[in-house]
């Protein structure tokens, strides 16, 4: 027993070596000229460098301010002020996947979600300028205006494009062809 | 009565049934090992059953070791063929290729050992003409809070395993302490939904974070997702999201300085730069088999006024500055190189001990030859 209770004293000493764990926070120090992109000496409000993404602005679309992962921003407003929204948004990854964001749309206009069976009847394939898109089309309500959302999704490498165009039902399924233009005119670094 | 202690150590461990107890748990890890990997990974399996000293099953939230992990067998098992080498095997001519056999087989193991515990792998992705200064983890992440000066960005780098609920972490190169509300190990992020810290916005819309079940695979990453609140002299100066699904960081001013937050792949920063001057994929004529593929890389430290260009190819790494650069995959139409970095203090142990068991054996067969030709010998005269 004597000699149990040494030998396990003397391996665990041994293995009390192997007990560091090295989790501590590290400094680095590097030039300034190889920091990320995204750090500036001073904040400014200056809108940040689309991901190598290039399109063309349907004429009557107004541009607004795009800042974050929302890369571009556009306003459709009709004359008798009812009007629509156009948002580009870029996310790493699959954002949650598909389902899961047709129904936070469909939630958002009223809607009630629906399930993975539901997609082959709800979600469009459709090819632009050589890229396959999944487009969405539902109306619902917002305060009691019929407000439609037609959204369309690019995978591209590991991240996912959300093209949306949202507002009222007349104003968004009279601008839908210049939203397909829009969708056409996109390209990436120069190409598809 | 030190002396008997110690005599009585080494009894123990130079046993053949020590050694054959221990080779059998370890042939039962390994199995399990095997068995487990298809569903956990690579990189999970090691750390579940190699690199612990036990293996561990969490009853109530609390783990319960329930076997040897890897690192107490292979730990007992360098002291078993270190006690068994000087007790049994006295140093004679005749017994030299057996004692540097099992030399090299201890300096084999324990390298092995040195390697788990001490070893890091990342991975530099990096496309033709960039140039990096890192290379990432592709399991681990981090809080990094870059701090820009006029010439130079200094980064605190806060491993993930100190983002814990309720903790706060303080850095004297930080002012404000940073307080973790919430910890998502792995996450999705939702737009235009409020979460449970309405206050926080992303480009100035609600967001909200979902947890996700943690993914094994190893080519999947758990993206780090985290709610913190910054707290300067006693006072909150707001709460912030943190995700590794956001490429761009938060930014934080105090005192006209900003500080740049993000949750990202753990970094390595290296002292030298790697530029990727080209990047070649040769496949076999008619065929989609690749023959071959090569980085043409420029390596640049300032710091020990070293430039050169090396080409990393299958079994062909760059080594330099203890880091080894291999070759390991391609992308975005052969013009993006995946380059596999391996930092092993005790890289060369495996060579030394194959070297030292190769001397070994052939001594000792040198030797059993010489035996049986004196003997045949012996028989004809």
């Amino acid at each position: 027993m004597k000699k149990v209770l040494m030998i396990s004293v003397f391996v665990l000493g041994i293995l009390s070596l192997t007990g560091c764990n090295d989790n501590s926070i590290r400094v680095y120090t590097i030039p300034r000229e190889v920091a990320s992109p995204n750090v500036a000496l001073t904040v400014t409000e200056s809108e940040p460098a689309l991901s190598g993404i290039s399109w063309t602005v349907p004429s009557g679309w107004i541009k607004e301010e795009a800042s974050g992962f929302r890369q571009g921003s556009f306003l459709i407003r009709q004359s008798n002020g009812r009007q629509a929204e156009v948002t580009v948004v870029m996310l790493s990854g699959n954002a949650g996947g598909l389902l899961a964001n047709i129904n936070r749309w469909r939630g958002q206009i009223g809607l009630q979600a629906v399930t993975e069976t539901d997609l082959p009847r709800i979600v469009t394939a459709q090819t632009l300028n050589g890229m396959e898109f999944r487009i969405v089309n539902f109306a619902g309500q917002v305060n009691s205006v019929k407000t439609r959302i037609v959204a369309a999704t690019l995978n591209r490498g590991n991240d996912t494009w959300f093209f949306k165009m949202m507002g009222h039902d007349q104003v968004v399924t009279q601008s839908m062809p210049e939203f397909t233009q829009f969708l056409k005119s996109i390209s990436f670094n120069g190409g598809s | 009565m030190i002396s008997q202690f110690f005599y009585s150590v080494i009894r123990f461990f130079s046993s053949l049934k020590t050694i054959v107890v221990l080779l059998i748990l370890f042939m039962i890890l390994v199995f399990v090992s095997t068995l487990a990997q298809v569903d956990m990974g690579i990189y999970h399996t090691k750390k579940t059953f190699f690199s612990p000293l036990f293996v561990t099953y969490s009853v109530g939230g609390i783990p319960v070791p329930v076997f040897p992990g890897g690192l107490l067998i292979g730990i007992l098992l360098v002291i078993s063929l270190i006690a068994a080498h000087f007790s049994r095997f006295k140093w004679t001519w005749r017994k030299s290729g057996i004692w540097l056999t099992h030399m090299g087989l201890i300096i084999l193991i324990a390298g092995s050992g040195i390697a788990g515990m001490m070893s890091v792998e990342s991975q530099v992705a990096i496309e033709e003409g960039q140039t990096k200064y890192y290379s990432e983890s592709l399991q681990l992440m981090e809080l990094a809070v870059e701090i820009p000066g006029q010439t130079e960005v200094k980064i605190v780098s806060i491993p993930q395993e100190l983002l814990r609920e309720n903790s706060v972490i303080h850095h004297d190169l930080l002012p404000f302490d940073i307080r973790v509300l919430r910890i998502y190990p792995n996450s999705q992020l939702q737009l235009d939904v409020p979460g449970e810290f309405p206050d926080v916005k992303i480009a100035g819309r609600a967001v909200t974070v979902w947890p996700a079940a943690l993914t094994r695979k190893d080519n999947l990453r758990n993206m780090v997702s985290a709610y913190v609140t910054l707290e300067s002299k006693g006072e909150s100066l707001g709460t912030w999201l943190l995700s590794g699904w956001l490429e761009f960081p938060q930014i934080v001013q105090v005192e006209e300085q900003p500080y740049y937050l993000s949750i990202r792949p753990m970094r390595y920063y290296t002292p030298y730069s790697l530029t990727l001057q080209d990047f070649t994929h040769d496949i076999y004529p008619g065929t989609t088999i690749p023959r071959n593929f090569s980085s043409k890389v420029y390596v640049a430290d300032t710091q020990q006024n070293e430039f050169q260009e090396a080409l990393i190819y299958m079994n062909h790494p760059l080594r330099y500055r203890g880091k080894t650069y291999y070759q390991a995959s391609y992308g975005k139409d052969n013009t993006l190189s995946v380059l596999q970095v391996v930092e092993n203090p005790g890289w060369i142990l495996p060579y030394v001990s194959s070297a030292i068991i190769a001397l070994g054996l052939a001594i000792q067969f040198l030797l059993h030859l010489g035996v049986y030709l004196r003997r045949k010998r012996h028989d004809v005269a």
